[in-house]
């Protein structure tokens, strides 16, 4: 029986202002470490609601620029070119939150990264 | 006692039920999907100021979590090299080797760089760890340190 678990690190200082800043002083860097799901899709749907809440708070921060969550898919799985070429083994999914208007010029200036991981029976991730 | 030339930051870890609350704050949904947080502060030029902002944030996962304060067990430690005070405090964090006459500093996990170390306990199982360290920085010698202590105290 195959077992995925997610990490998420996500960058809360956006122009200056930290979205976290009226509850934690001062933290600009948040990384978090799911526990072991059974199936991919609700490990997928959790990491997708974590990071789109992620993005929504820093986008009430954040009058400039607007951040939106893409995802990629290790090519391994999908058979599709992705723009992440460091995918490591065990790894199944990237996602990001980016700045939207930088997709169109190739240069994603991206502020947060969640990575899904396929884990061992045991459920011990394969990478850790 | 020293006075770190350098800028500093801390880290805070929350375990169980001190990560879930603070994931609720963020992402109610996923609060019970989440074993564990790292937080990273940014770098701070008043060390006062980092101790403050970390003492709040820890208190503020506290008073989420709700949990009695009974169950609750608070350790603090403070790297004497930054805290002027008794010589002998400071070298019960130090290690002679008799091999090569170096000294070693062995408390606060080994780093002399730590100022100050926070563990919350519930229960005795982790729920908070927090850690505040200044950013490297060349260290005085172990005579210039007991000179600028003697200095302090007199």
């Amino acid at each position: 029986m195959q077992a995925f678990s997610y990490t998420a690190s996500v960058k809360l200082i956006n122009d200056r202002i930290a979205a976290f800043d009226d509850e934690y002083p001062g933290v600009t860097d948040f990384n978090a470490a799911s526990r072991t799901f059974d199936d991919y899709n609700t490990c997928m749907v959790s990491c997708k609601t974590l990071m789109d809440d992620m993005k929504g708070r820093i986008n009430l921060k954040s009058p400039k620029i607007v951040y939106k969550v893409g995802s990629e898919v290790n090519p391994v799985y999908s058979k599709q070119e992705t723009i992440s070429k460091d995918w490591e083994p065990g790894e199944v999914a990237r996602l990001w939150i980016y700045d939207e208007k930088m997709e169109k010029s190739g240069q994603i200036h991206a502020i947060g990264q969640a990575r899904i991981y396929t884990a061992e029976s045991s459920g011990r991730p394969l990478l850790s | 006692m020293i006075i770190a030339p350098t800028p500093c930051y801390f880290l805070l870890k929350a375990e169980g039920d001190a990560a879930a609350q603070l994931v609720a704050e963020l992402s109610p949904g996923t609060a019970a999907d989440i074993d564990s947080v790292i937080l990273v502060s940014s770098d701070f030029d008043s060390d006062i100021s980092a101790v403050n902002s970390m003492t709040r944030s820890i208190q503020h996962i506290q008073d989420c979590t709700q949990l009695p304060a009974t169950s609750l067990t608070t350790k603090e430690q403070y790297n004497p090299l930054y805290l002027p005070g008794n010589m002998e405090v400071l070298d019960e964090m130090l290690n002679l080797d008799a091999r090569t006459d170096n000294i070693r500093f062995v408390g606060m996990n080994g780093n002399p760089y730590t100022l100050k170390i926070v563990e919350v306990l519930n229960d005795g199982d982790p729920l908070i760890t927090a850690k505040l360290e200044y950013r490297p920085f060349d260290i005085p010698a172990y005579s210039d340190i007991v000179t600028a202590r003697a200095a302090a105290l007199n």
